[in-house]
């Protein structure tokens, strides 16, 4: 089925697809669609769980929490401020275990006040235990949403799922999408589950449980570790819903995207909405006879190792592209990331990291393809001691 | 043949050269039963299967300012291209808002990328085919940013397509020029005008795809919840703002092309530690007054008194009172230099002495 809609209703969707039982939450922008959407369609009858609107996203996130460990399907939305304000709820969930979906519209923290996107805002949780997919468009917003219920939920994993779309520029960018029939729905409701069964539920009544364990130095590291597992997990929940959404309905991306990598000597990464501005510059150095990929981190936790491994070892070098400014850092967390995954290994590219696009700022094509062109001479960065910024007026030279 | 070549049609095209039939995509929806077209409609649509591959995708530019409704015509048109993707999918739209801090009497800007190939670019056009200039009180700088030198412009307007054309210094560009203002408010007999279906009516003048029946389609999509009479009306705009469309040939005047002048921004060295600013208290300084489309006028002899339209209903603090002679507060007028015309006012006046009337009705009285 055709729908027109921005990334906050594709997300809105996949949450009324799914048959969410709580949505309790508080707006901002560019998130705020994303809970008009859920209270209106609660009015019209399409959203049939409990819609509560908080005091604040310490209240919300906490809510959605307490409501998963009742045993109920829940997902909620914030982002920027709103989301470091929920950080303390948020971070309880991998140890409780609450597969909480969170839909994230990335926009950049403040000092100053920016509404515009950049992934500073979900980055400080991403060792915090949770699932975290990149969206590139609308589309894999719904997609990977609807997939993240059960990703989420399976005894396997038991932990939040973040789907994380640019702000502005896929929440409110209006596009052509699919989503799924009534017969879809129908099907893909068998797959999740109706309803999300928790293994111990405070409101099962017949096995009554009790939570908030206290836990002395003796069983810490035991606990951390079962979520540590669970994250190992999810490797192959994750390839198990992907393939079954693409065997069903249409493709989707799993853990990456590559394009045109196979026989490229240098290679750009990349995560999000950029990966289309990067595709139309390897295009265009691909004519001009340069042998040049790109590849798209779609599940930045679990960082794909082996995935990464295979499309990148054998490259001569490699530029990855933060959407995150790092400061007193070698590295940006993407960086961090390709690198932790390529070390220890003589086929290991040089890698160049980047810094670009904080707050909304464009990436042009053509700063794409100088950082392409950059690669050909290391010997020009290769002693360098942080990312190189993009754009910056009065700042680094590519 | 390229996207710039057909959006000079409508001056260039040999009128003896027909479409040529039967065009394909007429063929995919017949055979999914879907929309019923006639038969303009049916020859139009088959422009799209006429474009290679690979031809970059048609940017268009909405100026307008917040509450014009430039976002919902934006989304409008990928509505449209959605209700021909149902039928044969081969196009593909997008329709990016950009919005500053402020919302309402905001100027804004609202991008759409047209194209045949999937649209996966996210970032801000720099090259801009079509402008649409829902208000041309915008600065020029802003307006005519990304333009080139086949741009189109969609101007709504009173005034004359030349005048408009030399004040913005259009030589040599396509302008098509329409007073949506006026016919959205004969139309909508809204309070304010909203002159979005207006223009999406002018816009199939050079879009000629288009259509006005899948135009009308769109807008009996996007309204029907509102019900059938905001729908008849808005259809019925649309359609006057078809008919009512001046096309004017850049060509015919000598004025040069200005270069686009932008301010020159500061380096990271040159902006004060964490953005302080060196300013106080000079708000007042900022003239929001030309944010405003419509403006509210007064009459004196309708007027109680209420003081119901000033602070907190008046959002920017516009309203002059004085004490009168018996001791109370008075009405006296409104500050025109910070008034954004909002229309708070007009509407909570309880005895209809507010009105709101356009700023070139304004001038012209």
């Amino acid at each position: 089925m055709v729908q027109p809609g921005d990334g906050n209703l594709m997300a809105a969707m996949a949450t009324v697809h799914a048959n969410t039982g709580v949505v309790a939450g508080f707006q901002i922008t560019p998130s705020t669609q994303f809970f008009e959407h859920i209270c209106e369609w609660k009015r019209t009858g399409f959203f049939k769980g409990v819609v509560r609107t908080m005091n604040g996203e310490d209240d919300a996130f906490t809510a959605s929490w307490q409501a998963s460990k009742c045993g109920v399907r829940t997902a909620n939305s914030s982002c920027s401020q709103g989301l470091l304000y929920a950080s303390q709820p948020i971070m309880c969930l991998s140890g409780d275990r609450c597969p909480v979906v969170i839909f994230v519209a990335n926009r950049a923290i403040s000092v100053p006040v920016n509404i515009h996107a950049d992934h500073s805002d979900i980055m400080p949780f991403r060792d915090s235990g949770g699932i975290m997919f990149f969206a590139k468009n609308a589309q894999e917003v719904y997609d990977l949403g609807l997939l993240s219920f059960k990703i989420g939920e399976d005894p396997r994993v038991q932990t939040w799922v973040g789907n994380n779309y640019d702000g502005f520029e896929i929440s409110h960018t209006t596009s052509i999408n699919k989503i799924l029939n009534e017969a879809g729905v129908e099907k893909i409701r068998d797959y999740i589950g109706l309803h999300y069964k928790r293994p111990h539920s405070m409101l099962d009544m017949e096995h009554p449980t009790s939570s908030g364990a206290l836990v002395l130095p003796n069983y810490q590291m035991e606990m951390k570790y079962a979520v540590m597992q669970a994250m190992l997990n999810s490797n192959e929940v994750i390839t198990e819903a992907t393939n079954f959404w693409s065997e069903n309905f249409w493709p989707v991306h799993s853990f990456i995207e590559a394009y045109e990598l196979e026989d490229a000597e240098y290679a750009v990464v990349v995560m999000g909405s950029r990966f289309g501005t990067v595709k139309e510059a390897v295009k265009i150095a691909r004519r001009a006879g340069k042998k040049v990929g790109a590849l798209r981190i779609v599940c930045f936790r679990p960082f794909p190792v082996e995935k990464v491994r295979e499309s990148l070892f054998g490259k001569k070098a490699v530029a990855v592209l933060d959407r995150m400014g790092a400061y007193g850092s070698p590295m940006a967390p993407l960086c961090e990331s390709v690198v932790g995954s390529l070390i220890n290994d003589d086929r290991m590219p040089r890698v160049r990291g980047f810094v670009d696009s904080l707050g909304g700022r464009i990436l042009a094509v053509e700063q794409v393809l100088e950082i392409i062109q950059s690669l050909e001479h290391p010997e020009k960065w290769n002693k360098a001691i942080r990312p190189t910024w993009v754009g910056v007026r009065g700042g680094d030279t590519i | 043949m390229t996207i710039f070549t057909c959006l000079w049609y409508d001056i260039d095209r040999d009128k003896s050269k027909k479409w040529q039939s039967p065009p394909s995509l007429y063929r995919a929806m017949a055979d999914k039963g879907g929309l019923k077209m006639n038969q303009k409609t049916k020859a139009k649509i088959s422009y799209f299967d006429k474009l290679e591959s690979n031809t970059p995708p048609v940017t268009v530019v909405w100026h307008a300012r917040g509450n014009q409704g430039a976002v919902g015509a934006s989304s409008n048109i990928t509505d449209l291209v959605a209700l021909l993707i149902e039928l044969h999918s081969i196009y593909d739209a997008t329709s990016a808002p950009i919005f500053g801090a402020a919302k309402e009497g905001e100027p804004i800007r609202v991008y759409n990328r047209i194209g045949k190939d999937p649209i996966e670019v996210f970032y801000t056009p720099t090259k801009l085919d079509v402008i649409i200039i829902v208000d041309p009180s915008i600065a020029r700088n802003i307006l005519l940013q990304g333009a080139h030198k086949d741009t189109v412009y969609l101007i709504n307007t009173d005034k004359d397509p030349e005048k408009i054309a030399r004040e913005l210094k259009l030589g040599g560009r396509r302008i098509v020029t329409v007073n949506a203002t006026k016919i959205a408010r004969e139309e909508l007999k809204t309070k304010r005008s909203h002159p979005n279906t207006t223009m999406l009516g002018a816009l199939i003048h050079i879009f000629p795809f288009f259509t006005q029946e899948l135009m009308a389609k769109t807008i009996e999509k996007t309204y029907e919840e509102k019900g059938h009479a905001v729908v008849s009306t808005n259809q019925k705009a649309m359609e006057r703002g078809y008919a009512e469309v001046v096309e004017f040939d850049g060509r015919k005047i000598d004025i040069p092309w200005e270069e686009i002048v932008q301010p020159k921004l500061l380096a990271w060295y040159e902006i004060l530690p964490g953005g302080a600013m060196p300013a106080v208290g000079n708000f007042s300084l900022n003239k929001t007054g030309t944010w405003r489309t419509e403006r509210p006028v007064w009459d004196p002899e309708k007027c109680i008194h209420c003081l119901s339209c000033i602070p907190p209903s008046c959002p920017d603090d516009s309203i002059f009172t004085k004490i009168g002679q018996d001791g109370l507060k008075e009405f006296v007028g409104f500050d025109y230099d910070h008034c954004k015309g909002c229309g708070v006012c007009a509407n909570i006046c309880p005895v209809k002495a507010i009105r709101m009337i356009s700023e070139s009705e304004a001038k012209n009285e």
